[in-house]
């Protein structure tokens, strides 16, 4: 008998056991990441406790990856013959490099579950290169509770990018390539930069040598027949940004202007968000970093109202629009803030005393300060969230004739529709300027179903701190979250650019506090 | 009578980063200072001692010191100065092949050079800098601490997590 279970024993290389906070963080994709590699095969326990778990939490907490990692489940279940050969195992066949076993009764006691119990068992069913199975949990008291026990716990290695990672933005050069720059009229191939700098360089990256000269990665699009995707890039090169650009005068079409809607770029790394990153409508997805006060907010406001006000046929013409068409760049903003932050199951927005707009405007203050010191602050913060024809949730109608900057407001929406990221199902955004606030209190997975409804026509400007002060969502960690994940995963991409404006936002309050041991 | 001792008071990484603060607006500019400034630090350090304590608490020390220097020049409105001077002397250990490495004395220094030089030999400014934002965050975050020994212990491990393992 002993000698038919040994033959049985399944080899793997390594054996995972995911805890349901890495679920709930990564979703589904925490598979594809746990695969083998180089003709490896690996294996991802799921205990039916922890399945339990899992979709208790999925209930009580805001956030898809639990429900979405049960339905994944539930579809592989479907799709794959199960192996059943051995007693409370049944083990699923994911891909070449991943077979995902679900764990029961009798192997396991589900009434009194453990942890221990359960390594025992799987190193006794499963032969692993790797000498003992490894759990994997972001929880410290896991790290603790099993570490001290003497079995592996790694935090999920591959939803950790931390802070450093919102440097990519704009990297320092060195003298080098600054000279070789020089002598070369300002521009050169990006491989030579690349080979210069000993590191890869992206598009719309920028490279700073002094506080006013920089260089930034570019080239020229190629696009899909329909010119809906950006294919590739040709010329790809590393040029210095022209002179006349320490003016911070920003380029909108044909025209320079040197503030929009009142508010001036008020240094280069604000200058080079809003005309690299902001303005242009090629990069769908931009992400804005800094920290309170650094002027993420205010810059990405003003220029979100820019690009959806309705301008004259002339203008339309200036800014590069169709003049035929009446319209702004984009048909309206919708302003996207985390569950946790804005409702959700902690905060009952619906308990709350008075009309809707009463209830959330705390969370809009940053907004409504940069709209007060606007050239917008004549008009009144909340007509920004009223529906023209209709009262909406706000209880009450847009005024009319509201005129801005000799554009005037869609006639047919809201300018800012306020959502939250658990009202996104089945939907998907087309010819929109979305604004993910506090992308830090996303987790990883809730970052990407966020961005896959981002539809044609539409751009993404993704805004958080990546040193925050707190974080409200108890899931995210500095390391962990949808800001730093987001950074990663997108900025390979031609379509998308990173800055952090880097001015100190430190106050001394915050700073005296950090003194303050509350346990004394 | 007496002042009352604050915490701060001690001379730590928690402090002189506070002080730094003040005087240079931009976290880039902050944490390339500091960066230039620790591998600048250990570059002068000498010991006779056989201690590995004294050793390890000779370095922060010496790392203490220079970002006083570095401070002092802040509040002058030259840091700027400063960080030329400092890359004057770091910047040679990058560049040249035959420079003269043995004269270093610090093994902390010669860990962070080792990974500098490894990973990032042609972008090690962009690195020292990020690596300082980095500690510098940290150590805003915890605070400051009391007890010499506790101080150097903490600020010497510090330094070691961000510069010589990379913070991970």
């Amino acid at each position: 008998m002993k000698k038919k279970r040994e033959e049985q024993k399944k080899q793997y290389h390594e054996i995972f056991v995911p805890f349901t906070d890495v679920y709930r963080l990564g979703g589904p994709e925490v598979f594809k990441n746990l695969e083998g590699k180089d003709g490896n095969k690996n294996l991802v326990v799921a205990p039916m406790p922890l399945i339990d778990r899992l979709e208790k939490e999925g209930e009580q907490y805001q956030g898809s990856g639990a429900k979405d990692t049960l339905d994944s489940l539930k579809k592989i279940q479907k799709r794959y013959p199960a192996d059943l050969s051995l007693e409370g195992i049944a083990i699923y066949h994911f891909s070449e490099g991943l077979d995902i076993c679900s764990v029961d009764k009798p192997l396991i006691d589900t009434n009194d579950f453990s942890i221990t119990e359960l390594e025992a068992k799987l190193k006794a069913s499963f032969d692993c290169e790797k000498s003992q199975p490894t759990l994997i949990t972001t929880k410290p008291r896991y790290h603790m509770k099993f570490g001290g026990r003497g079995m592996s716990v790694e935090d999920p290695k591959f939803l950790l990018f931390g802070p450093d990672t919102a440097h990519e933005g704009i990297i320092e050069g060195n003298e080098e390539l600054f000279a070789k720059l020089q002598e070369n009229g300002g521009k050169i191939n990006l491989e030579d930069a690349k080979e210069i700098l000993g590191r890869p360089l992206y598009t719309h990256q920028f490279i700073r040598f002094t506080e006013q000269d920089f260089a930034r990665v570019s080239g020229e699009y190629i696009y899909n027949r329909d010119t809906t995707r950006i294919i590739d890039m040709d010329d790809p090169h590393l040029k210095l940004l022209n002179r006349t650009e320490k003016s911070k005068g920003l380029q909108i079409g044909s025209r320079i202007v040197d503030n929009i809607l009142g508010i001036k770029p008020l240094d280069m790394e604000q200058y080079l968000a809003t005309q690299y990153g902001l303005l242009p409508p090629e990069v769908e997805l931009f992400i804005i970093c800094g920290g309170a006060g650094s002027g993420k907010t205010v810059l990405s406001y003003v220029t979100s109202i820019d690009n959806v006000l309705w301008y004259d046929e002339q203008e339309r013409k200036r800014r590069g629009l169709n003049e035929k068409k009446k319209g702004g760049r984009y048909e309206r903003i919708i302003l996207l803030k985390p569950f946790e932050i804005v409702g959700g199951s902690r905060r009952e927005v619906g308990f709350l005393p008075g009309k809707l707009y009463d209830k959330i405007k705390g969370h809009l203050s940053s907004y409504e300060d940069a709209h007060k010191i606007s050239d917008l602050k004549g008009i009144k913060f909340e007509e920004m969230f009223l529906h023209p024809k209709f009262a909406n949730d706000f209880e009450t109608m847009r005024s009319k004739d509201l005129k801005i900057n000799g554009g005037y407001f869609n006639p047919h929406s809201e300018v800012i529709e306020l959502t939250y990221s658990g009202f996104l199902r089945g939907r998907s955004f087309h010819d929109t300027l979305l604004l993910i606030d506090e992308a830090q209190n996303f987790t990883p997975y809730e970052m990407k179903t966020i961005i896959t409804r981002v539809g044609p026509g539409s751009k993404a400007i993704v805004m958080g701190d990546p040193y925050p002060d707190q974080l409200d969502n108890p899931l995210c960690t500095p390391e962990i979250n949808g800001l730093t994940h987001s950074i990663k995963e997108f900025l390979p991409y031609h379509y998308s650019a990173l800055v952090m404006l880097t001015k100190l936002h430190r106050s001394q309050m915050a700073e005296d506090a950090a003194k303050w041991k509350a346990y004394q | 009578m007496k002042s009352r001792y604050r915490r701060e008071d001690e001379r730590q990484l928690f402090t002189l980063f506070k002080q730094l603060g003040l005087q240079i607006e931009r976290e880039r500019d902050l944490g390339r200072m500091i960066g230039y400034s620790i591998f600048g630090s250990l570059l002068d350090f000498r010991t006779n001692s056989n201690s590995q304590e004294e050793i390890i608490f000779g370095q922060v020390k010496q790392i203490h010191s220079g970002l006083e220097v570095v401070v002092d020049y802040a509040k002058q409105k030259e840091y700027y100065n400063k960080l030329c001077e400092l890359k004057s002397k770091v910047d040679p250990w990058f560049r040249t092949e035959s420079f003269p490495r043995e004269s270093a004395q610090s093994r902390l220094m010669e860990n962070i050079f080792s990974r500098l030089y490894t990973y990032y030999s042609k972008s090690y400014e962009d690195r020292l800098k990020r690596d300082g934002v980095a500690i510098y965050n940290e150590v805003m975050r915890d605070g400051p601490l009391e007890g010499k020994k506790n101080i150097l212990i903490h600020d010497y491990n510090l330094i070691d997590w961000f510069f010589v393992k990379g913070g991970k």
